[in-house]
């Protein structure tokens, strides 16, 4: 637990500094880079994409459909004029022929007529060709025509002249060699003009079809080309938009499964998904703080019942204490009064012997009391006193054989019996206290026994120097749940209802070891007997005061 | 017919100065020093009160109280008093509860020890006084007795080495002189007024 709550910590702390109280300023909706902003601009990218495309390909058609124009208006018009051009010539040729052969005057008339007819039809062919532009060849060749045109058409016009007049020979001669050769050659130079203009034509043709074939080129590239900008624009978006979205989506879906050990990315971001990361990092630190207060809520509710339970506890030895100190002075208590009441019975027949047994046994009970005072008060001070041990060398047997003898004296009745094996001569320790000590264990080992039942004080040297004493006795024993609280101050065996006793010998016999760096054992079973088992050091460490 | 009082003390100093006075007093005093030796004496001598002390070793007074409560209905008109310098709230509770007649804080005004104990014995006197007056013989006694122990007349017969007509005559005198009809009616009021134990 600790440890997610440590990592937990560790992340908050870390993107502290993203999302602290500089997040709030750091809202700029709509700002230079703001996912509208994104999508409008990417928006407005297609669309001149598709218009650019547009105006491009139009652009190109528009190149396609003027050389086809040129085809049509120029080459094909040349190539219809110079037909025309060509019929009229001919024509007048042959009329220039039947001319010749016409005798009467009204078929010269008619000739003369249609031939200047033909003359003016030549001559609108000619204007409407020279009325269109032309290359620079085509005009060359036209001139060169027209040049020979011209003389022809004067040769032709002597023909006429001749055979109007009648010499029809001179005339035929004339029109079979110079009006011929004229003829010939304008008719040879129109046709080289049709050829010339045909293969304009033709090659006019071609370049419209090599315009068409780039400008398909050309668009097609123009398609791929914003096919690619558009599959950029998308591959953009979905990494700077979408992405980023699902993520953050993902760690919203983590939290709401309480998982606070995440690390939300963006937060650094200027546009509506960085203020989104912003707010879900503010979020997770709310969880997080808020997992932090549960557990310091728990912690200190359980410090609580902790203390109230060390409350109850003490008030609850308190009062054991206070029962048995308030046990120990009604006893003695009870044998003053009693005698006293004997007394007053008995006030008119007493003997002087009588009166000095009551009397001496009145002091001997207010001898135990006070000395159930100096004890209590001696443990008292002992306990709220810093404890002062006062070391001197001691012989240990004889101080065992002295508490032993002590507690038989005691206790009437008492089966103490003493195994001393091989002992130190002498040892260095607080004799009173050790005293005190080893009188607590024999005190109780007799009061949790029945009357006579033997209590054994075996005593040896430890190896490496020291005491061991063992105090066993076959009483009630000690249960199982007292144990750990044996040593403690006011505590009292749960079997020990209705035996006299304060709660605190036990304690001090745990201090007064602890101030001769000592330590104690217990063996019991209940309702078998206990065994105290007592480590006392040789002693010769400096004296300690206890804490 | 002096009153046998017992007295469970683990002082013995305590024990003997009540002892001296409930003698004087005119009772007939037997005294025990620890719990266990208090129990058996309860057993042994049948005292028509018991004054304990709580805090003994070996057994304390309360497991004595609780001991003989095991018993019922033996003993159960026998006044049990706790006699302890245990003053606290919690022990005495604990001493009522478990069925102590009285609960007495030492140091003992032996005064009003004697009402306490006159007082509970005035109960009992009154039953005796009835018994007294219903009279029955030793023979009827002894019917009743395993009559309410839920044997049979021929059973009771061979117990008590007699024929069944003499035990069917010893029961119906019996009932006779409780002024009952049948012998279940006359077992129950035998125990109830403790001529009987069943």
């Amino acid at each position: 637990m600790s440890v997610v709550i440590r990592q937990a910590a560790r992340g908050a702390n870390r993107s502290g500094g993203d999302i602290g109280s500089p997040a709030a300023p750091r809202i700029r909706p709509g700002g230079p880079r703001s996912i509208r902003i994104l999508l409008s601009a990417a928006s407005l990218l297609f669309l001149l994409l598709v218009i650019g495309l547009g105006a491009f390909s139009m652009q190109r058609l528009s190149d396609v459909n003027r050389v086809s124009d040129e085809i049509r208006n120029q080459w094909l018009q040349d190539i219809r004029l110079i037909g025309d051009l060509n019929n009229y010539m001919s024509d007048y040729r042959a009329g220039e022929g039947t001319h010749l052969l016409s005798n009467t005057a009204a078929e010269l008339a008619a000739g003369e007529k249609e031939i200047a007819a033909l003359n003016a039809q030549v001559i609108r062919a000619q204007r409407s060709y020279e009325s269109q532009p032309h290359e620079a060849a085509e005009q060359r060749l036209y001139d060169e025509f027209a040049r020979e045109w011209a003389e022809y058409k004067i040769i032709a016009t002597q023909v006429l002249a001749l055979s109007h007049a009648g010499a029809k020979p001179d005339a035929v001669a004339m029109y079979m060699t110079a009006s011929r050769r004229a003829f010939d050659m304008a008719s040879d130079t129109l046709g080289r003009l049709t050829d010339q203009t045909v293969a304009g034509a033709d090659e006019a043709s071609a370049r419209a079809a090599g315009a068409y074939l780039q400008d398909g080129r050309l668009i097609v590239a123009a398609m791929v080309v914003a096919t690619f900008l558009v599959l950029a624009i998308i591959i953009y978006i979905t990494r700077s938009v979408s992405r980023p979205l699902l993520g953050l989506a993902r760690d919203m879906h983590e939290l709401a499964a309480h998982s606070t050990n995440i690390s939300i990315r963006g937060t650094q971001r200027d546009d509506e998904i960085g203020e989104m990361a912003r707010s879900v990092a503010v979020f997770r630190d709310n969880a997080i703080a808020l997992v932090q207060s549960q557990h310091r809520l728990i912690e200190q509710t359980a410090a609580l019942e902790e203390t109230l339970e060390k409350e109850r506890r003490m008030t609850a030895q308190q009062r054991n204490f206070v029962a048995m100190t308030s046990h120990e002075f009604r006893t003695p208590l009870t044998v003053i009064d009693a005698q006293a009441q004997r007394l007053i019975k008995l006030k008119d027949r007493l003997t002087p012997n009588d009166l000095l047994e009551r009397a001496t046994r009145i002091r001997s009970a207010v001898t135990r009391l006070t000395g159930i005072m100096d004890s209590l008060l001696g443990d008292s001070r002992l306990l709220d006193e810093q404890a002062v041990c006062h070391p001197c060398d001691f012989d240990p047997a004889t101080l065992l054989h002295e508490v032993c003898q002590l507690h038989r004296e005691t206790s009437r009745g008492a089966d103490i019996r003493e195994e001393f094996g091989e002992l130190p001569s002498t040892m260095h320790g607080d004799p009173k206290l050790l005293f005190g000590l080893f009188s607590n264990l024999l005190s109780n080992a007799v009061k949790y026994s029945a009357a006579g039942s033997p209590v054994d004080v075996m005593a040896r040297t430890k190896p490496g120097g020291g005491l061991l004493v063992h105090v066993r006795d076959h009483g009630i024993g000690i249960p199982d749940r007292d144990r750990a609280h044996l040593f403690e101050r006011y505590y009292r065996g749960t079997n020990a209802v209705g035996v006299a006793g304060s709660g605190v010998g036990l304690h001090l016999v745990a201090m007064v070891l602890e101030l001769h760096g000592g330590a104690i054992e217990v063996e019991s079973r209940a309702g078998e007997g206990s065994t105290f088992i007592v480590h006392l050091p040789a002693g010769d460490r400096a004296p300690v005061r206890a804490d | 017919m002096r009153k046998k009082i017992l007295c469970i003390e683990d002082d013995p100093e305590t024990a003997s100065l009540i002892a001296e006075e409930f003698e004087e007093r005119g009772y007939d005093m037997a005294l025990a020093h620890d719990g266990q030796a208090g129990f058996s004496a309860v057993l042994k001598l049948h005292p028509d009160i018991v004054l304990c002390d709580v805090s003994m070793p070996i057994m304390s007074g309360f497991e004595v109280l609780d001991r003989l409560t095991e018993l019922t209905p033996r003993f159960a008109s026998m006044p049990f008093i706790f006699l302890t310098a245990f003053g606290d709230r919690d022990n005495q509770l604990k001493g009522r509860r478990l069925g102590a007649d009285d609960y007495v804080v030492k140091p003992i005004d032996f005064e009003i020890l004697d009402t306490i104990i006159s007082g509970r014995l005035a109960k009992v006197a009154r039953t005796e006084l009835w018994s007294q007056q219903i009279d029955l013989g030793d023979r009827e006694v002894e019917c009743l007795t395993w009559a309410a122990r839920g044997k049979t007349s021929t059973e009771i017969a061979q117990i008590i080495g007699t024929s069944k007509r003499n035990v069917d005559f010893h029961i119906e005198n019996a009932c006779r002189k409780l002024n009952v009809a049948t012998r279940v009616q006359a077992a129950v009021k035998a125990v109830t007024g403790r001529l009987i134990e069943p």
